[in-house]
């Protein structure tokens, strides 16, 4: 049980890293979000944290979101996409996380 | 037929419930962040039905629990514009599980209410227990005594203010009373700009 709660919180860790990585890529919607992220990466991000964390990335100026009426759906779809600050701010967390990851690699290393 | 009519029920009633839930918003932020649910639970009824609904209203948790999640920053940032005594003292609290530097600030806020209090307490009681209330010291042990105190004339103490405690008082208090609102309004500030939302933490890249 410690090992998922820690899981958990690695998970919770990486959302917004993995959100703004994915938008990179190109514009998504929520659900498409959801089954990319998950998809590319493994990362189970929830519904209930998804939508909170995109409305804060749209107020940080971090990412941009437009209502999009696709041709076949039947409702629709709000898209998001990078924003410049998103783009920096993604940037500087490519960086945190190669030298976080390095750092635990090394430390592996020489436990192992 | 509506679209949301499509729903099951479950997912009528959480979509009600949550949009309650958000009332502490802007009613057309509201009304998005409802909308763009409504729109993620229909693509998951087109795609798989009733039970991918179901699936997604799990991942959601509860509607209060989904609403906090956006309701939180918003309501801290409406308590610091109507600079709400009540409400800012609230959001102070609840941030004080959230660190060391908040916790401080929660008891430094929470001390300089009690001692803005205690003088305008002080200032109002004077008038009515004139010789129970002052500044008092007693040279054989080097101590002093401020506020009230029923016995500090029969211990040999010596009492300094007189009536001038009332206008002391008075001015203490309120200028506590002042820091302690400025005090939570800065905590709050440094929440908010911890979360790069503030105009000031636009650039939080470091």
């Amino acid at each position: 049980m410690e090992l998922e709660a820690w899981k958990s919180q690695l998970r919770k860790g990486a959302a917004e890293f993995a959100v703004l990585a994915l938008l990179e890529q190109g514009d998504a919607y929520g659900v498409q979000i959801l089954d990319s992220v998950g998809e590319q990466s493994g990362i189970g991000v929830s519904e209930g944290s998804l939508y909170p964390l995109l409305n804060k990335l749209k107020k940080q100026g971090r990412v941009t979101a437009r209502w999009v009426e696709d041709e076949g759906a039947t409702h629709p779809r709000k898209y998001y996409a990078l924003a410049a600050e998103g783009l920096e701010h993604l940037e500087a967390m490519r960086t945190a996380w190669v030298e976080f990851r390095d750092g635990i690699d090394a430390l592996l290393e020489k436990s192992s | 037929m509506s679209s949301e009519s499509k729903l099951p029920s479950e997912a009528t009633y959480f979509l009600s419930q949550f949009e309650i839930a958000l009332r502490k918003l802007p009613s057309e932020e509201r009304s998005e962040i409802v909308s763009e649910l409504r729109c993620h639970l229909l693509e998951k009824m087109d795609r798989g039905g009733s039970n991918e609904v179901l699936n997604s209203l799990a991942g959601f948790g509860g509607p209060q629990s989904c609403a906090a999640g956006f309701v939180e920053n918003a309501s801290i940032r409406s308590a610091i514009v109507s600079r709400s005594v009540g409400s800012m003292l609230a959001h102070n609290l609840k941030l004080a599980g959230r660190g060391t530097r908040y916790f401080l600030a929660s008891v430094i806020v929470l001390l300089l209410f009690v001692f803005a209090f205690a003088l305008g307490i002080i200032s109002v009681l004077k008038p009515v227990f004139p010789s129970q209330i002052g500044l008092w010291t007693f040279e054989h042990s080097n101590s002093f005594i401020f506020g009230f105190a029923s016995e500090a004339s029969q211990m040999g103490g010596a009492e300094h203010l007189g009536y001038w405690i009332v206008p002391l008082g008075i001015t203490l208090g309120i200028g506590l009373f002042t820091l302690a609102n400025y005090a939570m309004r800065h905590t709050l500030g440094m929440w908010l700009d911890k979360h790069g939302l503030t105009s000031q933490s636009r650039r939080s890249t470091s």
